[in-house]
């Protein structure tokens, strides 16, 4: 008896730290990764090479999503190649091919360079699909003006998922290393989770929106996100107040057209998921306001899950409450939105629950604030929102957070650089 | 009467700027500082030419380095920032409260004063260089009002008598003395004009822009009261509003009328507690802040008003001028 109780505990204790040992290698330490390595995968931009890839999405993630690249050189047709199955690049095996829509130069830095010349600048092509099969890898070639690029592959989101799995994250401004760092880390943990849907980005790409060699940088980082298997990760793109300026939307593929800068939108996950982007960076009432009541009546009634993704978070760990919090919250409220996900702070945070303005288990959980390679603040300890002896966290340090959810539950992890998850925390369905 | 009012209001305003560095994100300038340590922890400017070396395809990664190091030196930076911008926090408000209660000549109040304005300049620039929000590149001139506020109250405790009692024994005041002071009172009324006249000039620039903030405190402060906007409405609220605000800048630069003063002192206290009528209690600060776009046309009203009566009541000259001005 004593022997088999023994015998119990011995294997009880070497499971445990299995186990263990299997959580802490889940997410690897990236923090001191060689750069040197990292930076070998990224493309020389010239000629008409394209680099500097992207997918974005807004609108239904099963069927549609913006392929996007650069080339240095103009000239030519830019045209992408695509289909269901892998052709190692032969052009002519593809089922579809698209004309990419909409191409242009990059609007340029107003400073010179130190010689006095002026940076050369790239072009951006957008493909924009429409019709895809869900639940569909794509395999897709880029050419402009004859030149190919390897053969890249995306996945569509399924009609009506079980399970939807994304990274949220923002602030990847400043620090070009951390960025790196990042973004390897990104591309890591999709090549060990090939479930991991994409990368809901919560704005501030780079420090000043009008710099043309800010956004240079960070396009050509991006490919970092892309796995050594050749996935690209479709991003879902909200604009950070440092985003000014007419780049944002030729990175992006938006229509700056005026006053009509309409950077909001929703994205839709089958029945399971849909995320509402919204612009802290414009008047939250008006034209921006009655989008958000339509996209709630129409989207909460069919989405197990509801996101809304914005940069300027609307109960902040730092700063102070912005205008739009006046405006967002009681419709979010109205209609019981789940997680907003938000950016700008510079830290990690996740609140209690809120309705009216206090902690209330029906109401909205608040997660962010940006960690993708920005500077970290330290979060202020005395909000009644962040309180952790009520449940919540904060902590800063470079990070993302990892979304997983399925018809019953989500599931919020906070994973740093090093590797650690620094905070779990689960929420069931609404009823 | 005046200066009762410039010290109050410059003591409302520090005790207000106070609260966002204390409880919030701090001063843009700590703002400004932690960035250039964070920066320079991850070499960015290196870091930003190699990359760029990658990506043009002028080097190889293998030859260049863009590794940052992580500092126990930097770490004992950020912090130090962060105990000086706590400590500049505390500062504004032993100022603030000094402000209230100085009547008479203080070397010291009025260098503290000079600091504190010096510091004002100065995070006005930061937040220049901060970026990131709309029109940043215009924050030093619209928020010149609140900058020239201390240096206006420094000005005034150098010029005062040194006696303590604001009553003299021939039942004039300590600030009579001021009424022959022809330079200080150039200075003051110029300093003060050339402020609020920026500081309402940008203002209306951005609401003729349609700047987004001051639609949203149009918006929010209607729905106090049940009324609702369309988005074009707004638009042109803030465009009469915006040529008002540039008309009242040029009229406050160009003339002395009291109209003008009046109509900006009421104008510059309504849209500075238009952040409570939108955003409830939390505006509150927002709002004390602001005090100065109001107050400093009340002021100068009140210096016009005193100028004039007792420059009746002590016999001198009604043709008198403040500068090259008559009042009035």
């Amino acid at each position: 008896m004593k022997m088999k109780t023994t015998t119990f505990r011995l294997l009880t204790v070497s499971l445990c730290s299995i186990a263990s040992l299997a959580l802490a290698d889940e997410y690897g330490d990236y923090s001191e990764i060689d750069l040197e390595k990292v930076h070998q995968r990224i493309t020389t931009l010239s000629g008409s090479t394209p680099a500097q890839w992207r997918i974005t999405v807004k609108g239904d993630a099963a069927t549609s999503a913006t392929v996007s690249w650069s080339t240095l050189e103009p000239e030519g047709e830019h045209v992408l190649y695509y289909g269901r199955k892998p052709t190692g690049g032969d052009l002519e095996k593809y089922d579809h091919k698209q004309e990419c829509q909409r191409s242009g130069q990059y609007t340029g830095d107003s400073k010179k360079k130190k010689e006095g010349e002026k940076i050369e600048l790239a072009s951006y092509h957008h493909a924009a699909l429409s019709g895809l099969e869900p639940d569909t890898t794509y395999y897709l070639t880029m050419v402009s003006n004859g030149v190919a690029s390897r053969e890249f592959h995306f996945r569509t989101a399924p009609a009506e998922p079980e399970q939807l799995i994304f990274i949220h994250g923002g602030d990847s401004r400043s620090g070009i290393t951390a960025r790196s760092r990042v973004n390897h880390m990104i591309a890591q943990m999709i090549e060990q989770n090939p479930e991991i849907w994409g990368l809901v980005h919560g704005g501030d790409y780079v420090g000043s929106g009008k710099s043309y060699s800010q956004w240079k940088a960070w396009l050509s980082q991006h490919e970092l996100t892309t796995t050594r298997q050749n996935r690209i990760v479709p991003m879902v793109v909200a604009k950070g107040n440092h985003d000014g300026g007419q780049l944002y939307g030729e990175v992006f593929d938006f229509i700056e057209d005026g006053d009509k800068q309409v950077y909001y939108y929703n994205t839709t996950f089958g029945d399971l998921a849909s995320i509402i982007t919204l612009d802290t960076n414009i008047s939250g009432t008006g034209a921006q306001e009655e989008f958000l009541k339509a996209s709630l009546e129409k989207l909460r009634p069919k989405s197990k899950w509801l996101f809304t993704s914005y940069h300027r978070p609307l109960y902040p760990a730092v700063k102070s409450m912005p205008s739009q919090k006046e405006v967002f919250v009681p419709h979010f409220e109205k209609h019981n939105v789940d997680i907003a996900l938000e950016a700008d702070g510079h830290n990690i945070k996740r609140t209690v629950p809120i309705r009216d303005d206090k902690k209330d288990p029906t109401g909205i959980v608040y997660i962010g604030e940006g960690g993708l390679g920005v500077g970290q603040r330290t979060p202020k300890t005395d909000r009644w929102y962040t309180d952790s002896k009520e449940g919540a966290f904060i902590g800063k340090g470079h990070h993302v957070m990892l979304l997983t959810m399925d018809r019953d539950k989500l599931q919020i992890k906070s994973i740093m650089l090093t590797g650690d998850v620094v905070d779990e925390y689960v929420q069931k369905v609404r009823k | 009467m005046w200066a009762i009012l410039l010290s109050a209001i410059v003591a409302i305003q520090l005790l207000a700027m106070a609260k966002p560095i204390l409880w919030e994100d701090g001063s843009d300038l700590y703002r400004y500082a932690t960035k250039q340590v964070d920066l320079s922890q991850a070499k960015e400017d290196v870091a930003a030419s190699s990359l760029e070396a990658i990506i043009n395809g002028t080097a190889t990664a293998s030859e260049l380095s863009i590794e940052s190091e992580k500092t126990a030196d930097d770490q004992s930076r950020q912090q130090l920032i962060l105990r000086i911008d706590r400590g500049v926090g505390y500062f504004l408000i032993v100022v603030g409260i000094l402000a209230l209660f100085v009547r008479r000549r203080s070397l010291v109040v009025a260098s503290l004063l000079l600091i504190v304005g010096g510091w004002c300049v100065a995070d006005s620039f930061a937040a220049l260089l901060n970026g990131g929000k709309a029109y940043s590149g215009l924050t030093p001139c619209s928020l010149a009002a609140r900058s020239v506020m201390p240096f206006l109250l420094a000005l005034l405790l150098l010029v005062l008598p040194k006696s303590a009692s604001t009553k003299l024994e021939n039942g004039s005041s300590v600030f009579d003395s001021l009424i022959r002071n022809r330079r200080f009172l150039n200075v003051f009324d110029i300093a003060a004009r050339l402020a609020l006249a920026s500081t309402f000039l940008v203002h209306g620039y951005k609401a003729v822009q349609g700047h987004y903030p001051f639609r949203d405190l149009i918006n929010l402060s209607a729905r106090r009261i049940g009324l609702e906007f369309s988005t074009d409405s707004v638009l042109i609220m803030l465009k009469v509003i915006g040529y008002q605000d540039i008309l009242l800048a040029v009229f406050v630069l160009i003339t002395r009328s009291k109209f003008i003063l009046y109509w900006t002192a009421i104008w510059g206290c309504v849209t500075a507690f238009s952040r409570v009528t939108a955003l409830g209690f939390s505006g509150v600060d927002l709002w004390l802040v602001r005090s100065a776009n109001g107050g400093l046309a009340l002021i100068l009203i009140a210096l016009y008003w005193w100028f004039e009566k007792r420059g009746n009541e002590l016999k001198l000259s009604q043709k008198v001028p403040l500068m090259t001005y008559k009042p009035l």
